[in-house]
């Protein structure tokens, strides 16, 4: 194993830009600022729940689900392939289940592998390898009519930024052996029990890369949809939420006329959670960046999971906006709940190591510029 | 900013910062050109029927380059136009009566399936309201015409309304379709769907001899807030509505 020598960073820099205008550094700082990957950690603790949770309750139904054989069978992709765009054809395009799904052995194995496979990547063992497989998995399992929705495609974008974040994560980091370098960094909490490799708590340009392309695709999803609202005369008249409270088959005119005894009030309050929600998608990309309005960030987040979930019923789209709203949590914000967290009983695993704490404050900022030989 | 710098973007090389830049541009570019080369509406229109509105020229042909080159293949391709966004989508489940040779009933299978755990209830509830929404948009045949004797007329499937809240799929020669009325039938990919629910069925229910799947797409209109101060709004306007598309073979 090569030693990990470093050298500050004033010594192997280019000089400062000075040229460089004011727009153009921010932009640098913007996206290549390496820094403390904890944020990139948590989602991917995140995002491997929501994985899991979407595919563990399909365990019963493969053949049906995801069979050759199944609801939309081996013939029904092929004739998909000939039709055209008009003609309803839907995006399907790679997956490993044309592969393995002709048999239900196969199907379960990969089905199986693949919970096993975002299991591995959840913990953050061998990510670099693991998080390009789970993605590849996830996308795998999403060719198919019933999974072509709203929170499927959040959820693919979540696995894409993790994979990239985890292949970009530690790559220019210096003494990793051949197999760190192949499969990723260790997690922070291997290295406490080994001393080896520390490259996953190291700033990183990677990690910073990968949550700023999640914010700026998450903020763009937010608004995009906020736009769409507007094509709909529902959200125009603010009544778009009376629509999934009182859905067809459920909903009874009489029972409606009889449980409802002031009409205008309860119309109007429907009214102000509709434009409230409108207000909160537009205005997105104006606080998701800001720690001021961190509370509205979060607190969006947490009303979007449980509107979602129990006035729509879509298991999957609450949480993943609730995770693309954590994604703009800064490590500091982390470091400090996490701090905060650690004086609850129970949960002081989560403060710093002792080593860290008692490193003085100029270390930790000479640190912070140091970079390896390597990455030269 | 609300990502805490760490250490000094200086340190990165500057090729590192430029390729990258390019990159980023590139991607979000991409990104941004699906959701501008998504259609908008539908929209009310000088006939009275609701139509969606092409997207931007520049936007789509900008996007006929990328989407299928970068953004399919990474899944990406998604232009955030949810159908959540839209409340007002009609309430859809499918009938499937199993048929044997003789043409009993065998049993009836039904999606959303209430046997089944919530998430799975939820991608069979997806299969049904997705196939309510795979109708044509309706078209009005005007023009009579005349074929000769040593020809057949294309046949054309249609929607007809057989009794009260009951319309099933028929076929007839062209010249016969009605002509008094707008008319409208399952697009390609809906045949394909409901096909393709039928060969799974006989294949599954085999043992018991099935050999045909009746397939009967019902739907149910949302109730608008309307019905509390409008008394006058009957509530059989929110009956279930009947779709047969008849018995499909294995």
């Amino acid at each position: 194993m090569k030693t990990s020598r470093v050298t500050p960073v004033a010594a192997s820099a280019p000089p400062p830009t000075d040229s460089a205008s004011g727009p153009i550094q921010a932009w640098t700082r913007f996206w290549f600022m390496p820094v403390d990957p904890i944020g990139l950690h948590v989602v991917r603790v995140l995002v491997g729940l929501l994985l899991l949770s979407w595919l563990l309750p399909f365990a019963g139904h493969l053949d049906d689900l995801f069979g050759a054989q199944g609801w939309f069978d081996h013939n029904a992709y092929l004739a998909m392939s000939r039709l055209s765009e008009e003609e309803g054809r839907l995006p399907v395009s790679w997956s490993l289940l044309f592969v393995v799904n002709s048999n239900s052995a196969t199907l379960a194995a990969f089905y199986w592998g693949t919970l096993a496979l975002i299991v591995v990547f959840t913990l953050g063992l061998w990510p670099r390898l693991t998080g390009l497989l789970t993605w590849v998995c996830v996308a795998s399992f999403t060719v198919n009519p019933a999974f072509f929705y709203d929170g499927d495609a959040l959820v693919l974008i979540l696995a894409f930024y993790m994979m990239l974040g985890y292949l970009l994560l530690g790559l220019r980091t210096a003494g990793q052996d051949g197999l760190a370098g192949v499969l990723g960094p260790w997690p922070g909490w291997l290295t406490r029990l080994t001393d080896k490799v520390k490259s996953m708590s190291r700033p990183s340009l990677g990690a910073n890369l990968a949550l700023r392309l999640l914010q700026v695709h998450f903020a763009i999803a937010i608004l995009a949809s906020a736009f769409h609202k507007l094509q709909a005369g529902t959200w125009w008249s603010g009544i778009a939420f009376w629509y999934p409270l009182y859905p067809p088959f459920e909903a009874t005119v009489t029972d409606l006329r009889n449980s409802i005894s002031n009409p205008q009030l309860y119309i109007g309050w429907l009214s102000v959670f509709a434009y409230a929600t409108l207000a909160w998608q537009f205005a997105f990309p104006v606080f998701a960046w800001s720690r001021r309005w961190r509370p509205l960030l979060i607190g969006g987040g947490v009303i979007a999971w449980l509107g979602n979930s129990f006035l729509y019923h879509l298991p999957l789209f609450g949480p993943a906006i609730f995770i693309g709203c954590l994604s703009y949590v800064s490590a500091e914000e982390w470091r400090r709940w996490f701090a905060w967290l650690s004086r609850l009983p129970g949960l002081n695993r989560l403060a710093e190591r002792p080593e860290e704490r008692a490193l003085p404050k100029s270390s930790t900022q000479e640190a912070d510029s140091l970079v390896t030989v390597g990455q030269r | 900013m609300s990502q805490s710098p760490s250490t000094s973007p200086e340190a990165v090389p500057r090729w590192l910062v430029i390729v990258g830049s390019a990159f980023i541009l590139l991607h979000l570019f991409a990104v941004v050109i699906v959701v501008l080369a998504a259609p908008s509406g539908p929209w009310a229109s000088m006939q009275g029927m609701s139509y969606p509105e092409q997207p931007p020229q520049f936007a789509l042909a900008i996007n006929q380059r990328t989407a299928p080159y970068y953004l399919d293949p990474l899944r990406l391709a998604y232009n955030f136009h949810y159908m959540s966004n839209n409340p007002t989508m009609l309430g859809a489940r499918l009938e499937m009566r199993l048929l044997d040779e003789t043409g009993k009933q065998v049993a009836v299978v039904r999606l959303p399936d209430e046997n089944v755990n919530f998430w799975v209830r939820h991608r069979q509830r997806l299969l049904a309201e997705k196939l309510a929404t795979m109708d044509v948009p309706p078209f009005q045949l005007t023009q009579e015409k005349v074929y000769p004797d040593d020809s057949k007329p294309p046949e054309v499937h249609f929607w007809d309304e057989q009794s009260n809240f009951n319309m099933a799929l028929v076929s007839r020669p062209e010249n016969l379709a009605p002509r008094d009325r707008p008319l409208s039938h399952p697009s390609s990919m809906a045949m394909l769907m409901v096909n393709s629910f039928a060969r799974h069925l006989c294949r599954k229910y085999k043992d018991q001899g099935v050999v045909r799947v009746k397939l009967i797409r019902q739907t149910q209109s949302p109730i608008p807030p309307q019905v509390l101060w409008d008394q006058s709004i009957p509530s059989m306007v929110f009956d279930t509505q009947n779709w047969n598309f008849g018995a499909l073979p294995r």
